[in-house]
């Protein structure tokens, strides 16, 4: 009878429980491995016969056969050589087991059969919880990631010959003396938003970003402190969920840039790549249809700096990912779906000289369309809110001025997103006001009086389309929700036209 | 028809000697019929040049031409047609022909405003703002159709219900530049655009002087918004000099580069512009402004507070008015002057803006509205 031994393989962002059964029959001493594993998996057997010999047992001189079950499923990674190992053991009748409860084994050998940590640890131990499984073997680096599930026991092993010999009730097991808690909320590398001066007005837009989940589009010269100011704004973000952190670390441990491979990730993802990006890196793709930057900055902000360079295609596709909240990556081999639920914020320059609206700006109105229209409509349209980065003159800041901190904002931006998980909390996968749908907009935007007066003249006089009409309405609900207020006012109403400095440069621009 | 253009596109002879031998046989068939002989009893004919247009005496390439205009629906103006402007005959090299899209109506001329192609704001805004008085006056703008100030002419004029003649360097099936291509749409729609080139001809820099000339010759005053040193709008105005035209120039700052060409046309004689007004076409511009001139330029603020306030404003909004009157300011420093922190100062000035009290520039810098408020 074959031994079989109990492993996992990833699939997206989820794993999924894999029985690694081997066989040893007489024949010709060889190895082979079936079940649709990648060159990682096949290459395993060199790895395992140099650990078995390394660790002192003997491997066998006959055929082994090895089977990776379910076997119509691909699978790929090194953290199978663990398991193939012990089933070797097993079947060659070196290893014994003595402990009754059924082990989960994942772990990559070293040629000298030390562990070496390996990436998708978390969803690997949720399978096996959810599969029933009581007990997991991981290598010791994946403790700290391991241990984040909950009610399932954890063992976390540097060597071979130490799984073999707990396995067998040898040896019992040293728990790690390590501290495995990592600190509630990491700070921030020291970046706050009372570093950034003279912006308050442009930080209020930011705070009302952060609470309503809205989009944001930074417009400004070169060094105004666009960037700047995007790095900061994770600081406000309210503290991720229980939840959410494993969400955001099973990504992580997927796509296997896991940080000191272990620890839940607790702050909000900020990823900002760079402007040559490829469709791919940012949606997801390549040839194990891994995730991209949209799965990576889920739950948190993804920051496209020179938003105006991208390639038109690539921004083109964030559109769906963007309504959808996810994103299926489909491969020859693989079709996996990856949670894309981020705020994006986004910085370009007004024009391409970069000065527009300064003495030094000497392109025509043509030019700074054109420039402008390199960011097509329906993605301008998910942008609620646009405002313009003005340059602060330094001369002007007093040493002692003081703006708001990260922590006083983000108390601010958690009363308002509390205000609207209370309103949105029968309704799935809708948590903030900017995710509203038109009849939800109509639901919970209503108005004072003097607040619809105000949009009407605003909506005469620069002309907007109905859609835009819905966009301040939202923006202006998260106003509303920042003072906790039932109605949307008329200084809301105000504050939400304000937002959105594009459109109002349009109206303005002598063109045909 | 066939004739004129025949006689336009005569090798060897320009528009000058053209005009010499219409002077002296009336038409153009007459010439086409004439000997060798008679064309050199011309005064300035040599014997060649009439020689050599005894042997073009072929209307082929005429029709050819007249044929290509109308599969493209383009329209002949000759010399001698009513709506030719007795004011642009003064040009000597005023061609004979000219081809045009849109509707030339019976008085034409119109105030011509040209300027730099990379223009600043200011420049951008005297275009604007004097495009747009005269289309209220009904007086035609005559530009370029360039980037820049000529296109903020035709597209101000054009936006306010104007008429308004562009003046192609190239055939009128081209649009140059090509970002103009809407705009040149429109302004056939809403006046004409006219070349004495050939359709298929393309923007060379000879032809730019040519247009040029044009322009200032079609304008009874010519208002050059920006010029650097070299700017082909120099050129139009020194074609406006030539023809007696008045030419306006608004004052730019000295160490500007961009407004060294208007400041030296002021120098050497332009008349100072500083508002529509002076675009008037009338013998004695100046004795209205004088009067003006004279008047104190240091308003007292009492006096330049809107005079009618649709309603009562709250104290802070009271407050904002009076750090602005002075001059406009950014946020900042409305913030250091009135003490109020920003975001409330956002909450009041964007009802303010609405309500028509103030309005933003483009750096940002906020300013009292001088005309009525909005509502």
């Amino acid at each position: 009878m074959a031994s079989i031994v109990n492993s996992f393989a990833i699939s997206g962002v989820e794993a999924y429980l894999v029985d690694v059964e081997v066989k040893t029959i007489p024949g010709q001493p060889m190895i082979s491995i079936v079940g649709l594993g990648d060159t990682a998996v096949k290459e395993a057997r060199e790895r395992v016969e140099a650990a078995i010999n390394d660790s002192r047992y003997t491997f066998p001189q006959k055929k082994v056969v090895i089977n990776l079950a379910p076997s119509d499923l691909r699978k790929s990674g090194s953290h199978f050589d663990l398991s193939i190992a012990i089933g070797i053991l097993i079947e060659t009748g070196q290893l014994v087991l003595k402990k009754e409860e059924k082990f989960g084994i994942i772990g990559e050998l070293s040629l000298n059969s030390r562990l070496r940590a390996c990436s998708g640890i978390l969803p690997m131990v949720i399978a096996a919880r959810n599969a029933g499984v009581k007990n997991i073997i991981v290598p010791r680096d994946n403790l700290r990631e391991a241990s984040l599930v909950a009610g399932i026991q954890v063992y976390g092993f540097a060597a071979l010959k130490d799984v073999a010999e707990f396995l067998e009730d040898k040896k019992p097991y040293q728990a790690d003396e390590k501290n495995t808690e990592s600190p509630a909320r990491d700070g921030m590398e020291g970046v706050d938003f009372c570093d950034v001066q003279g912006q308050d007005g442009l930080i209020e837009y930011i705070v009302v970003a952060a609470a309503g989940g809205h989009n944001l589009l930074m417009i400004g010269s070169p060094g105004c402190g666009k960037s700047m100011i995007a790095k900061r704004i994770p600081t406000i973000l309210p503290s991720m969920t229980e939840e959410e952190a494993l969400e955001v670390t099973k990504i992580y441990s997927v796509a296997g840039i896991l940080k000191e491979k272990g620890g839940l990730i607790r702050n909000r993802p900020f990823r900002s790549p760079h402007h040559n990006a490829s469709t791919n890196s940012l949606i997801g793709g390549g040839k194990d249809a891994t995730p991209g930057e949209i799965s990576l900055a889920h739950n948190g902000v993804l920051f496209l700096d020179e938003i105006a360079e991208f390639g038109k295609n690539t921004l083109e596709s964030l559109r769906q990912p963007m309504e959808d909240q996810r994103v299926t990556i489909s491969r020859v081999r693989y079709t996996n779906t990856y949670p894309a639920s981020f705020m994006l914020v986004a910085a370009m320059n007004p024009c391409s000289c970069g000065y527009f609206g300064t003495d030094r700006c000497k392109c025509t109105d043509y030019e700074v369309m054109k420039y402008r229209q390199k960011i097509s409509g329906p993605i301008m349209d998910r942008m609620d809110i646009q405002k313009y980065v003005r340059p602060v003159d330094f001369m002007d800041l007093s040493n002692d001025y003081q703006g708001a901190t990260s922590e006083s904002l983000r108390q601010r931006v958690e009363a308002a997103r509390k205000i609207q998980q209370q309103r949105f909390a029968k309704i799935p996968g809708i948590n903030c006001n900017s995710q509203m749908s038109n009849q939800l907009i109509k639901e919970h935007c209503i108005l004072e009086d003097d607040g619809k007066k105000l949009l009407m003249l605003a909506y005469q006089r620069y002309q907007y389309s109905a859609r835009a009409y819905h966009k301040y309405l939202k923006v202006a609900r998260t106003f509303a929700d920042m003072e906790a207020s039932a109605k949307i006012r008329k200084k809301d109403v105000a504050l939400a036209i304000m937002a959105r400095d594009l459109e109002k440069d349009r109206a303005g621009m002598t063109v045909l | 028809m066939e004739y004129w253009i025949w006689l336009n596109q005569l090798r060897g002879i320009g528009p000058v000697t053209q005009k010499k031998l219409l002077a002296h046989f009336k038409t153009p068939q007459r010439i086409y019929e004439s000997s060798a002989d008679e064309l050199a009893s011309v005064p300035g004919m040599g014997s060649a040049l009439a020689q050599s247009i005894g042997e073009a005496r072929s209307l082929d390439g005429a029709f050819c031409v007249l044929e290509e205009l109308n599969q493209q629906n383009m329209k002949v103006l000759v010399y001698d047609d009513p709506r030719y402007p007795n004011l642009a005959k003064a040009w000597p090299a005023t061609p004979l022909v000219l081809y045009y899209l849109g509707t030339i109506r019976k008085n034409s001329v119109g105030l011509g405003i040209v300027g730099s192609r990379r223009c600043s704001a200011y420049g951008k805004q005297v275009a604007v703002e004097a495009a747009e008085w005269l289309a209220q006056q009904d007086i035609p703008v005559i530009s370029g159709l360039a980037k820049g100030i000529d296109g903020y002419a035709h597209t101000a004029c054009l936006k306010a219900g104007g008429y308004t003649i562009a003046f192609l360097g190239n055939g009128l099936d081209l649009c140059y530049p090509k970002e103009h291509r809407a705009l040149q749409a429109a302004i056939i729609e809403n006046g004409a655009v006219i070349s004495r080139y050939l359709p298929g001809t393309k923007p060379r820099p000879e032809h730019f002087p040519q247009r040029n000339g044009l322009i200032s010759s079609w304008s009874r005053k010519l208002l050059v918004a920006e010029a650097g040193e070299k700017s082909g709008a120099l050129s139009t105005a020194q074609f406006a000099k030539a023809l007696n035209r008045e030419i306006l120039v608004p004052p730019h700052e000295i160490y500007r580069t961009s407004g060294q060409g208007t400041n030296q046309l002021l120098k050497n004689g332009a008349t100072l512009y500083l508002k529509p007004a002076q675009l008037i076409f009338s013998a004695a511009p100046f004795l209205s402004e004088t009067d003006e001139m004279a008047a104190p330029v240091t308003t007292s603020p009492s006096n330049r507070l809107p005079k009618r306030s649709p309603r009562k404003l709250t104290p802070d909004e009271a407050k904002i008015q009076a750090v602005l009157i002075s001059s406009e300011k950014n946020i900042q420093q409305i913030e250091a002057l009135t003490g109020i922190d920003q975001v409330h100062l956002i909450e009041q000035l964007a009802i303010m803006e609405l309500e028509g009290l103030v309005t933003l520039s483009g750096s940002g810098c906020y300013k009292l509205t001088d005309e009525e408020p909005f509502y």
